[in-house]
């Protein structure tokens, strides 16, 4: 059990340590480094925008709910 | 038979407003999800920018037009600030409401109107979607907003009409004021990044 928890943490260490290698796409390889700069630009962008939205969302949501504890009561 | 007519204790749960009502949960959804097809058309637009050999705009191409488009942008904005007053004279059931609706509507129109416009001269001027990145991208980006802002003159009108006839309420305008905001609100960014 330990032996494979210390085999995945090596995994994990040697994928991290050659992912720059991988090139996955033509943007990381690009010689233009204002290209390379969009990418990782827009990576970030990418990153953060869901997690505002949701962030955002969350804690507008518990304000919200927050306000109407003391609202009073429906009776349907 | 009724419950109490067993003798068995009868309660009803109580229940609180909503905190938001269904309709806007849905559209925020929706909303959240356009958030995210622009940002990739954006940022597709920026990656394929800088890597422009020869600089951007492409050379040979035609040019945008930056000030018309200017008042355009000025146009579709001042139709999400009507939208707001209009909410707000809504709210206290002013009369204002219908007028200031129909002046969001009006300049809603012009902006499409107006883009129809742009459009043409850009095409005799040689600009499609096939003459290069610029073109490709330009109506990508451009045509999926104009998509939306007729999507939203629509729903806008839609909500005039049951103003007019005095059936609307706010779980309708709620939600089409939402997605018009995004309209609204997504424009000046696509501007900023496909004109200047």
């Amino acid at each position: 059990m330990r032996l494979a928890r210390v085999a995945l943490a090596a995994a994990v260490v040697a994928v991290t340590w050659a992912a720059d290698l991988a090139y996955a796409c033509p943007s990381c390889a690009s010689p233009l480094e204002e290209n390379r700069q969009a990418f990782v630009d827009t990576t970030v962008f990418l990153t953060i925008v869901p997690l505002m939205m949701i962030g955002g969302f969350i804690w507008w949501l518990r304000r919200k709910i927050r306000e109407m504890d003391g609202a009073p009561e429906i009776h349907p | 038979m009724p419950d109490d007519a067993l003798g068995l204790p009868y309660s009803v749960p109580a229940r609180r407003e909503p905190v938001l009502p269904n309709g806007v949960l849905g559209m925020l959804i929706f909303v959240a999800t356009e958030i995210m097809f622009f940002s990739g058309l954006i940022s597709a637009f920026v990656i394929g920018k800088s890597n422009a050999i020869g600089g951007w705009p492409p050379p040979g191409q035609p040019r945008l037009p930056v000030e018309e488009t200017a008042l355009n942008t000025a146009a579709l904005l001042a139709s999400g600030v009507a939208l707001y007053f209009a909410n707000r004279a809504f709210k206290r059931g002013d009369a204002k409401t219908k007028r200031l609706l129909l002046i969001s509507i009006v300049l809603g129109g012009f902006f499409v109107v107006f883009q129809g416009a742009e459009w043409v001269a850009l095409i005799g001027e040689g600009l499609t979607v096939t003459s290069g990145q610029l073109g490709g991208f330009f109506y990508l980006l451009v045509g999926t907003h104009a998509l939306h802002v007729v999507a939203g003159f629509i729903i806008l009108l839609y909500t005039y009409r049951k103003l007019l006839h005095d059936d609307l309420d706010r779980f309708t305008f709620w939600p089409a004021q939402v997605f018009w905001y995004f309209v609204v609100g997504v424009w000046p960014i696509l501007y900023w990044q496909v004109y200047l």
